[in-house]
């Protein structure tokens, strides 16, 4: 139904346009003729809005995919197609066009209930759902998966991914039992309203099959996933694709496509010239000086604020940048609009907190430090460097959700060359960039990345002092005070107050100037006109189910 | 025992006329090859306006005008265009050159003199020694170049001077097996087989008749690569491993132009045709000198 109302939409909003058309021509007398036309046009395109199953989609990615174990590590690229695979008990509705904060929404689970205390989930899962290779998804389905993140004593345990789910997921998790065949009950210690949202959230907690992960073990299943998602793989060939097609007895709403073919394509301008040249049919992160071009070659450029967050950490375990006034000085030096409006042409914002869009708690008036380079020199100054300072900044050349690094720390570092802060950028490589997250701050005095979540609990795995230890030292921050803030946020069951503790934490790590946010992606989706129905939200992820080709 | 008369006549003769004389003929030769002469002079000014950069550049090569971004070819006041960071491309070609060119030749001229000892030394002597110095070569060889460049840089740590390091050493067992090549051909000849019945001595022979005959095809082989490790270099700096920016370097600079290579093909295009331009011209002066230098060739033509 839903569907069916979107249609109308666009053949209406179809109209005003043709109608729109229609005057314009007109008025250089050529009325008749032009609404002719522009009635045809109308009318095929009203017919072209009914969606037509078949085809195969190619989508070119940013980089090659990590490991297709739903439950092992990765990034936006990787969390893409795994989605397409794997579902989880609740997800995220990616089917309504640019939602900040999409709506939790039952997938393997028909509905649930959460006990009074918040401590409590009671999940009612969804009958006659099978795995692509036949086994049958049920409560004991859903306990394997739990025993391999969280059972030591499980033949299923895999070391490697219990780490990552407890600290996101299940850090609170105290015990879960299988009730009947389709029930299944988890018990968190304290209560954790962002629990179903973290479930959902890039999907590690979804489900691979018991036979599947019995016949290859935990690491050969990354090469050999079965899940119960809309799309299966067919083959995946390291560094040139992967191959997905529909699965034919997925229980939800059947995806239109038969086939997805993802195509690795790293370098920016070669995702372009492949889109050009019909190798591929989408692409993201273009370089966002040839959208104008693509536009006007007849592309279809689709971007919406997302959870998208660029930022600079500044190393704090010494000087100059434990000197609050240094780092506020840097706040106040970098010109974000000209960035996003000149190097980014548009498809980033510039970033003032630390709450994504999408956030419950991102506020979009927030604004502490504004770019004043007079106040910036004037902080130097006050912190004893009238004659300015150098310091290093680490960065990658690339990598998920990176956009263009190297640019962009050049333009910031010529911004601050102009209130007399030197930076000496050095560039890695995005493996080893990663792979030097322990030694960073001992590497370099900065470093940046990008993340971000649709939930205001991310601030809590970002900013809490129990995730800047010493074998993860972020930047060596710690203030004891948003740390007792995010204890009590993440455990508030009232949204609002919950909300407005998110918003005071943010509002003392701004002051501490302890992380510059740059930007916050658009993030420009492009692709050819006869890809119908895309669906932009603010997850970076994507429900394809919606997609369509329309061959005419 | 009483040495021969022709030899010691030719000890007599003072060895600075003599490579003094050799020069003039070379030069001379070299000249008459038109097309080096050009490329040489062309280099001259080449390495003249780089090294006068920071007198002529018209701007600052790191600070740019963001509002003329990716001004095309031809724009009033900026010849050769803006870069995606508004930046004069000129001026970085200019400064940019300052750190390509070095980085370029210090590397082949450290790996000819090392490699090129290294190669004389295994193709005369043989035994032991050459088998040491040949097999560590095979096993440098196992490794595709970029790659070990990439690892040494990667265990020395970043830099331009460390880079440089890199690609010298890369460099060094490719040259030594062209000199040890050249050497075990020269040996073989007549000449030596005379010196050697004349009583000359090894070290004689090594340093008068062999080193001076394998210079050559080092010489070429020296220029047809010093085009490469501009590329080399770049793509180390890509990695991180090289200059750091905003620094200008023209391999960098390819590399910054590509991501606007279908809007603005001049950012890529300008830098990557100085490269094109400068190892044509560092092959045709090596060409040019192989002829020059090599009597026989000199001879005929």
């Amino acid at each position: 139904m839903d569907r069916r109302r979107e249609s109308a939409q666009r053949t209406r909003s179809m109209s005003r346009r043709s109608f729109l058309h229609a005057g314009v021509a007109g008025g250089a007398g050529l009325y008749a003729l032009a609404s002719g036309m522009a009635a045809r046009k109308a009318e095929t395109q009203a017919a072209s809005t009914q969606p037509k199953a078949g085809g195969t989609l190619i989508w070119g990615m940013e980089s090659e995919i990590g490991p297709l174990d739903v439950q092992n590590v990765g990034g936006w690229v990787t969390w893409r197609v795994r989605r397409q695979i794997y579902e989880p008990l609740v997800t995220h509705d990616l089917t309504k066009e640019g939602t900040l904060s999409p709506p939790i929404v039952p997938a393997l689970a028909a509905s649930w209930e959460v006990s009074p205390d918040g401590r409590v989930y009671t999940f009612h899962l969804r009958e006659h759902v099978k795995f692509h290779d036949g086994t049958p998804f049920n409560a004991e389905a859903v306990k394997v998966n739990l025993d391999r993140a969280l059972d030591e004593q499980s033949p299923y345990f895999y070391a490697q991914l219990s780490t990552l789910q407890k600290r996101f997921i299940y850090q609170y998790t105290e015990s879960y039992k299988v009730l009947d065949p389709l029930t299944i009950q988890i018990t968190n210690r304290v209560p954790f309203p962002d629990f179903l949202f973290q479930m959902a959230e890039s999907g590690y907690a979804a489900f691979v099959s018991p036979t599947a992960l019995q016949k290859w073990g935990n690491t050969d299943l990354a090469e050999h996933p079965v899940g119960t998602g809309p799309f299966r793989l067919v083959e995946h060939v390291r560094g040139q694709k992967v191959v997905l097609e529909r699965h034919p007895d997925y229980w939800g709403r059947k995806p239109y496509l038969n086939r997805i073919i993802f195509r690795p394509l790293p370098e920016a301008a070669s995702r372009v010239v492949a889109l050009q040249t019909g190798e591929a049919d989408l692409i993201m992160v273009p370089p966002p000086d040839s959208i104008a071009q693509l536009k006007k070659a007849g592309f279809i450029v689709h971007q919406s604020p997302t959870a998208h967050i660029w930022y600079w950490c500044l190393c704090m375990n010494k000087e100059p940048l434990k000197d609050v006034r240094v780092r506020r000085a840097i706040q106040h030096a970098i010109d974000k609009e000209g960035l996003a409006r000149d190097l980014m042409q548009g498809t980033v914002l510039p970033a003032y907190q630390m709450h994504a869009p999408g956030a419950p708690a991102h506020d979009p008036q927030f604004k502490m430090y504004e770019y004043n380079p007079a106040k910036a020199r004037q902080l130097l100054a006050e912190a004893g460097y009238p004659h300015g300072l150098k310091f290093t900044w680490m960065t990658s050349v690339e990598g998920s959700g990176q956009l263009m690094p190297v640019p962009i720390t050049e333009w910031i570092q010529r911004d601050l060359r102009k209130v007399g802060i030197e930076i000496e950028i050095a560039a890695y490589e995005w493996q080893s960039y990663l792979g030097m997250y322990a030694v960073r701050c001992e590497k370099s005095d900065s470093w940046q990345m990008s993340s971000g979540e649709a939930s205001d609990y991310w601030l809590y795995k970002v900013m809490h002092s129990k995730y800047n230890t010493a074998q993860f030292p972020r930047s060596y921050y710690t203030n004891s005070e948003i740390d007792t803030l995010l204890d009590r946020a993440a455990r508030e069951l009232d949204d609002q107050l919950r909300h407005t503790l998110y918003r005071q934490a943010n509002r003392l790590v701004m002051e501490d100037a302890a992380f510059v946010p740059i930007v916050h992606d658009l993030a420009p989706v492009v692709y050819h006109a006869k890809v119908k129905g895309f669906v932009h939200t603010a997850l970076e992820s994507f429900d394809l189910t919606t997609l369509w080709l329309d061959a005419s | 025992m009483e040495r021969p008369a022709l030899l010691t006549a030719s000890r007599r003769a003072t060895p600075h006329v003599a490579l003094c004389s050799g020069l003039l003929v070379t030069w001379r030769a070299f000249k008459k090859d038109k097309a080096a002469a050009m490329a040489g002079a062309l280099l001259i000014v080449i390495f003249a306006i780089t090294l006068a950069a920071p007198w002529i550049s018209p701007y600052d090569p790191i600070d740019g005008n963001t509002a003329l971004r990716l001004a095309p070819i031809g724009t009033p006041a900026h010849l050769l265009g803006v870069d995606g960071q508004g930046r004069d491309i000129f001026s970085r070609l200019l400064w940019g050159g300052r750190v390509t060119l070095p980085s370029a030749m210090v590397p082949v001229i450290i790996a000819t003199m090392l490699g090129g000892t290294l190669g004389v030394i295994a193709g005369f002597h043989g035994g032991l020694a050459g088998n040491l110095i040949m097999r560590g070569c095979d096993v440098l060889f196992a490794f595709p170049t970029v790659i070990l460049a990439i690892a040494i840089a990667g265990i020395i740590g970043r830099g331009l001077f460390n880079v440089m390091i890199a690609l010298s050493v890369v460099l060094v067992p490719p040259m030594t097996r062209v000199t040890f090549t050249a050497t075990r051909e020269i040996e073989a000849m007549d000449y030596i087989q005379a010196a050697r019945s004349l009583g000359a001595r090894e070290w004689e022979i090594m340093l008068r008749h062999i080193l001076p005959n394998t210079i050559p095809p080092v010489i070429v082989y020296a220029s047809t690569i010093a085009g490469l490790l501009v590329v080399f270099s770049a793509g180390l700096s890509f990695l991180g491993l090289g200059v750091s920016p905003p620094i200008p370097d023209w391999g960098v600079m390819v590399s910054d132009g590509r991501t606007v290579l279908g809007v603005a093909p001049h950012v890529a295009t300008v830098p990557g045709l100085m490269i094109s331009i400068t190892s044509l011209c560092f092959n045709l002066v090596g060409d040019g000198l192989r002829f020059a230098l090599d009597p026989r060739i000199r001879n005929i033509g």
